[in-house]
């Protein structure tokens, strides 16, 4: 019926205002605005107001308080105020007159009866298990559920009617909105799905991940959405809200804030890559041959990355590297003892491997005893949730279980990292801990393992990789790293993840870039293939020469604790015992040095940092485990030596990156179209979470309450509260830690292959041309550093002569790099 | 401010422990309008022990609060206030500790005052409190008109010359007043809707402040025993609830209210001891419920791994899983009856105590059913054993608690069994076997729905928009 193909792509295009939103266990960064991304970015936050009722720019406070820290550099905050036409600015900013640019969000909004029913039946319909009797014909469909059982619901008026309705959610649309105009109805089903709008994204992820093994259990779409929404405003003659309006005096102010405060950032940041960039252009390339370091570590981009790394080079000749933390296989994991595997790699990205875990060879003989002592603890995990949900069984239960109870509160409370310590002890008695090993070769599943495969993830017999495509991979990630030569004896593949405990936002501190999970399985199977012979052989006929004694390990970094853990030292102490020794030595300083330096960026924090971020790491009354990924500011695709020994503060994502050995510009087009997007979902995530909170964030952890074992609301029952918790952007109720400001990129490159790959990706061109992105490219060969204008002209890039980086402002200190270089002596 | 106050509340707590440790055998203490009796020295450790635990944990939890001084302030004199409420022998002070705690209780669930439905779960706290503490005021008049008495131990001395009219209409405002305060249906709406209130809150309200409700009973246990069919009333009260309570929290899908639901169930059943006759027991209940609630609340961003796979089957409820439990509840139940002492006399109310510990026990029988990782025998002897063992845990409990209360007026006065009391457990049986059987399978449309909106919060208490959140 083409009728109903129309009114779909009506709803698809009033949807594509809202991003799709992941459940909690992968938490994804996204973009609020995605949707308004091909847009300007000042008339896309206004666009976001007028339908969100989101605040567009950092408040009033921020800035004041920005600029009293020398955050903001006043002399640019006024050059900046008389561009948007508002002299004068940072006095009244100071003299606190200036108007309090506070949230205007759903002011004058009427209470809504609908979304009350709404979020009740949403909430039954979408649950992941958390209710022990689960909204009965789910299978049906969200709308033709939600009607039979509406049909007994007091809450909804002149319930008789929906008997009449069409059996088909698309039907039912077409006829609530046969009186309207296509485009009326397309700007009314806009308008019905930003009056909830984190339930409607989670319903828009929903309807598009085919692969989610509820997506049969509960099928729901947008179409079932607005048809029981728009049904509910027709019953109650509840009308939709509009658009609310906003002030331009707020925005300028807004805007020239936003600008100075970005500028600050970033001259003194350009200013500190200039000295080094012109450095490198006065010695002339290929003189002398680079010395070769005792160990690479490869970590993600992330930008906590960046502060282990510049403590580690301090301690040793290392060289660090930065790459996407999934290694660069769109792989599903099945982890060992699993029964199901996961996507570990970026969401942009379809898994297109299986790679299964089995035990190591090692921990052979304990395999059974493991996986035995896993179902016993799931089987006690069951009893005690069957016996809590008992509906005469559950009184004598908490009686005689009380005291236990108690116990465990205390301990978790009083001696939070002993009682974690104690715990992971007993369950190690019964579960005797086993190290995976990815079987990364080509197999058909039913050698070996012997159980059923499902078909989750784009899971096809046979499981594991090819010869050719170990080869593929093995070369593309070496390429885009840039590690093509002068390979350490140890080269160590170091994911990440983050420890927390009671915390719904877990996923938050793990790898984006392994969609959510933790990157040591990545790494292991990435080490694994690199180890091969074959990949070898075929690496070397494709003119990169591993030498026979480098040995490829895999490792973990910890984001909350900065503990590193190499899987598998066995191999490294056989081969190398000495290096890998003076490796695990100084990995263990670099944590302690990395453990200080975040200790400080806490409030009351003191003695010994180790000890306080176990701790921390452990407490389940913490809200604040890690700051993550707060302050990120910036992204440089770049050679190590570029930025080796600056203090970036944990503020930069780092994409190693060596342009003369991508002379066509396919490393680059890859970091630029991938890496670099995703770091625009997590600034534009920080960004908009710390200016508005309540609209683009989850509001405080205090009262949340996750809901259906996917996502969290506030208190009673509330929209689905996307974006990030306050207590992750604000240091306090109302003092941020963020800083907002949008993320700066900087390329290593000529300037022209950077064009080249700008002109073949309208994904770029929007992203740089609507300033969600700002863009500058450092010439190798000249060191000059030059600034893409929004309208694709090249400018030189301010502060790059040192300049304007702001009086009082503390330019950032190049610290002991030169000697950190001299150290770098041949292994 | 805050970490003085933590450290308080702790020595309070140590300082309970050692009066309890001294003062509990003997007779009661008197001081003025206060009484230490043995129900005082030992609940106020198990409170303090809460209120410390949730002092310490809101030290990190509401770390960067804006008002995390009010916070604790309110908390400290919350546990301050249930203290003199536990201690209270004047009627007046009594109602007044009563009052005073729903006034602060009610202020913190609406600690974040910027947001309207928080303050709206507030005002409905505070108006049903407003509403008990009236009621209480006028049970209270009621028992001092009947006796003449002004504080509850001399009332209680006095019940045998008062006016049963007059006692008999003190019950109905005591029972209402305590119901309203456990969060009973129907009065459970200001429960289901406090989840504005912080984490801490919540935890320290489930485990603390909810049992008042039990507390007023048990004191005034005596009063209830002297008008006849007051307690078989009040074990329909407390029947009503746990049952409404349980089949409300099957169809919940937040964490929270899920959690909420199970105290107006778990309070239901503590208030059905209480008519049972088994005051020390229902105390019991309460203490160590006030753990097990306490411990969710705090843990209750753990919920994400709740989540399961759509294709989680279920084992079938057939005659071998039957053939199984039967004789898991025959040796628990009998364990309990035994280290209790609940069968030894003749048949009493006991009995339906004992029928529960059963079929708790049955149901953990049930659980295993399907988990079978070291084969058939280990399932048949090491599952009862551990059942067993774990009855006996609870029986303990209780035979503690009972003697340590037995000095207490009414604290263990089992009743005669009457066709009630068979009704109801006989209602409570078949509510747990169509729940293990048919629940989550059958589609029982209207029960389902009419579940669902039973365990709805007050419609102004919800954030219907997202902008409404202003915190």
């Amino acid at each position: 019926m083409p009728e109903i193909a129309a009114l779909l792509a009506r709803v698809e295009n009033a949807a594509s205002l809202l991003p799709p939103y992941w459940p909690l266990r992968s938490f994804i960064a996204a973009n609020p605005l995605q949707g308004l991304e091909n847009l300007p970015f000042e008339q896309a936050v206004t666009e976001g107001h007028r339908r969100f009722g989101g605040r567009a720019y950092p408040t009033v406070a921020m800035a004041r308080k920005a600029l009293a820290d020398g955050k903001i550099d006043r002399r640019l905050l006024a050059e900046a105020a008389i561009r948007h036409g508002r002299p004068g600015l940072a006095e009244r900013l100071l003299d606190g007159t200036a108007e309090a640019a506070e949230a205007t969000t759903a002011a004058g909004a009427e209470r809504s009866a609908v979304n009350r029913v709404l979020l009740k039946w949403l909430a039954a319909f979408l649950d992941e298990g958390q209710a022990a009797w689960p909204m009965p014909h789910r299978e049906l469909g969200f709308w033709r559920a939600w009607k039979r059982l509406a049909a007994h619901d007091g809450d909804v008026p002149d319930r008789e009617r929906l008997a009449d309705m069409a059996d088909d959610a698309p039907t039912a649309l077409l006829h609530l909105t046969r009186t309207l105009s296509d485009q009326e109805s397309e700007e009314l089903f806009a308008r019905h799905l930003a009056a909830l709008p984190g339930w409607s994204s989670y319903v828009k992820w929903r309807q598009s991940e085919r692969s989610h093994p509820w997506a049969k259990a509960a099928p729901i779409t947008l179409a079932d959405l607005l048809a029981v929404r728009m049904t509910l405003a027709e019953l109650t003659g509840e009308a939709v809200p509009g658009p609310v309006a906003g002030t331009e005096a707020e925005a300028a102010d807004g805007a020239a804030i936003l600008e100075a405060w970005e500028e600050s950032y970033r001259r003194r940041l350009t200013a500190d890559l200039a000295a080094r960039a012109g450095k490198a252009a006065r010695t002339p390339a290929g003189e002398g041959t680079r010395p070769v370091p005792q160990a690479q570590l490869v970590f993600c981009i992330d930008v906590r990355s960046e502060v282990f790394r510049r403590h580690l080079e301090r301690t040793g000749p290392y060289e660090t590297l930065g790459f996407a933390g999934f290694f660069g296989i769109p792989l599903a994991v099945r982890a060992f003892g699993d029964a199901h595997a996961y996507a570990s790699c970026p969401v942009l990205l379809e898994p297109k491997h299986v790679v299964d875990e089995h035990a190591h060879p090692a921990h052979a003989h304990l395999a059974a005893k493991h996986l035995d002592g896993r179902a016993r603890l799931a089987g006690m995990k069951g009893l005690l949730r069957s016996l809590k949900e008992s509906v005469a069984g559950a009184f004598a239960f908490v009686e005689a279980s009380g005291l236990a109870f108690g116990a465990a509160m205390a301990g978790r409370t009083l001696a939070p990292a002993g009682f974690g310590r104690a715990v992971a002890r007993a369950a190690d008695r019964l579960r005797p801990p086993v190290t995976p090993a990815p079987r990364v070769e080509l197999h058909h599943p039913k050698d070996g393992c012997g159980h059923d495969h499902d078909h989750e993830h784009g899971e096809a017999d046979p499981i594991g990789l090819s010869p050719g495509e170990h080869a593929f991979y093995a070369e593309a990630a070496l390429r885009i790293m840039g590690l093509t030569e002068n390979f350490a004896p140890l080269v160590v593949l170091t994911g990440h993840g983050g420890a927390t405990v009671n915390n719904p936002f877990e996923a938050g501190l793990d790898c984006g870039a392994c969609g959510g999970n933790r990157g040591g399985p990545n790494a292991r199977i990435v080490a694994a293939i690199l180890n091969l012979p074959g990949t070898r052989k075929a690496l070397a006929e494709r003119g990169i020469f591993v030498p026979a004694d480098t040995l490829f390990l895999a490792a973990e970094h910890n984001t909350t604790t900065d503990e590193v853990v190499i899987y598998d030292p066995a191999a490294a102490e056989s081969r190398h015992p000495e290096l890998f020794a003076r490796l695990q030595a100084n990995l263990a300083v670099a944590r302690a040095k990395a453990a200080a330096e975040r200790t400080a960026r806490f409030t009351g924090v003191s003695g010994d940092a180790v000890r306080h971020v176990e701790t921390r790491a452990s407490d389940w009354a913490q809200v604040r485990p890690e700051w993550a990924l707060a302050r990120n500011a910036a992204f440089i695709v770049a050679h190590r030596d570029l930025t080796r020994g600056l203090d970036l503060q944990g503020r930069t994502f780092l994409h190693s990156y060596d342009w003369q050995a991508d002379t066509e510009g396919k490393a680059l087009e890859v970091i630029l179209t991938a890496p670099m997007v995703v770091a625009e979902w997590i600034n534009t995530q920080y960004y908009f979470s710390t200016v508005d909170n309540t609209a683009y964030g989850a509001g405080s952890k205090v009262t949340h309450n996750v809901v259906g074992a996917f996502g969290v609301m506030q208190g009673n029952a509330s929209d689905l509260m996307t974006g990030l918790p306050l207590q992750s952007v604000n240091a306090a109720d109302t003092v941020a830690y963020h800083e907002p400001l949008r993320l700066m990129t900087v390329v290593q490159a000529p300037v022209a292959r950077v064009d080249a790959i700008i002109a073949r990706n309208p994904i770029l061109q929007t992203l740089f041309g609507n300033g969600w992105v700002a863009l500058q490219v450092i010439d190798p060969a000249t060191g000059a550093i030059r600034r893409r204008t929004r309208e694709g002209g090249w400018i030189d890039a301010p502060g790059a002569d040192g300049a304007g980086t702001g009086a009082g402002a503390p330019a950032t200190p190049a610290d002991a790099a030169s000697d950190t270089e001299a150290t770098l002596i041949p292994a | 401010m805050p970490r003085i106050l933590t450290n308080l509340v702790w020595l309070l707590f140590l300082g309970a422990i050692a009066a309890a440790v001294a003062l509990v055998g003997g007779e009661p203490v008197t001081a003025g309008p206060l009484r230490l009796d043995a129900l005082a020295l030992l609940l106020a450790p198990a409170i303090l022990f809460v209120s410390a635990i949730v002092h310490s944990f809101a030290l990190r939890y509401m770390d960067g609060d804006a008002r995390i001084d009010g916070f604790f302030v309110r908390l400290t004199a919350l546990t301050l206030t249930v203290l003199l409420l536990l201690a209270a022998d004047h009627m007046v002070l009594f109602a007044l500790a009563w009052t005073a705690m729903g006034l602060l209780l009610a202020d913190l669930i609406g600690h974040v005052r910027t947001w309207t439905q928080a303050r709206a779960a507030a005002a409905l706290a505070r108006n049903s409190f407003l509403a008990g503490s009236a009621l209480l005021a006028v049970g209270l008049a009621l028992v001092h008109a009947a006796t003449g008495d002004a504080t509850i131990s001399g009332a209680l001395a006095d019940l045998a010359t008062a006016d049963g009219t007059l006692l008999a209409l003190a019950c109905v405002a005591l029972a209402i007043a305590a119901a309203i305060q456990c969060g009973l249906f129907p009065f459970h709406t200001w429960l289901m809707s406090s989840m504005t209130a912080p984490t801490p809150v919540s935890a320290f309200m489930h485990a603390g402040l909810v049992n008042a409700g039990g507390i007023l009973l048990a004191r005034t246990a005596p009063v209830f025993e002297a008008v006849p069919h007051a307690m078989t009333a009040v074990f329909l009260l407390g029947a009503a609830s746990a049952l409404f309570g349980a089949a409300t929290a099957l169809v919940q899908t937040d964490v929270k209210r899920g959690l909420a639901a199970s105290t107006v169930a778990q309070m239901g059943f503590m208030v059905l001891q209480c008519g049972l006759g088994f005051h020390a027991a229902a105390m019991a209940h309460l203490v160590l419920h006030g753990l097990y609630k306490a411990c969710l609340f705090l843990g209750a961003g753990s919920a994400l791994s709740a989540a399961k796979r759509p294709d989680a089957a279920k084992d079938p409820l057939d005659a071998k899983a039957v053939l199984l439990a039967l004789p898991v509840a025959v040796i628990a139940g009998g364990v309990f009856a035994l280290v209790t002492g609940k069968l030894a006399g003749s048949l009493d109310t006991g009995a339906i105590l004992v029928a529960f510990a059963a079929i708790a026990a049955a149901h953990a029988a049930l659980a295993l059913r399907g988990w079978r990782p070291d084969g058939f025998a280990a399932l048949l002897i090491a599952a009862p054993l551990a059942i067993a063992a774990t009855a006996a845990i609870y029986g303990v409990v209780v035979s503690f608690a009972e003697g340590a209360l037995a000095t207490v007026p009414g604290a263990v006065d089992p009743q005669a069994l009457n066709p009630v009391h068979a009704l109801v457990l006989l209602a409570f049986a078949g509510g747990w076997v169509w729940a293990l059987a048919g629940a989550g399978r059958g589609s029982a449309d209207a029960l389902y729905t009419r579940l669902l909106n039973a365990g709805q919060p007050a419609g102004a208490t919800v954030t219907d928009r997202r902008g409404f959140y202003n915190a």
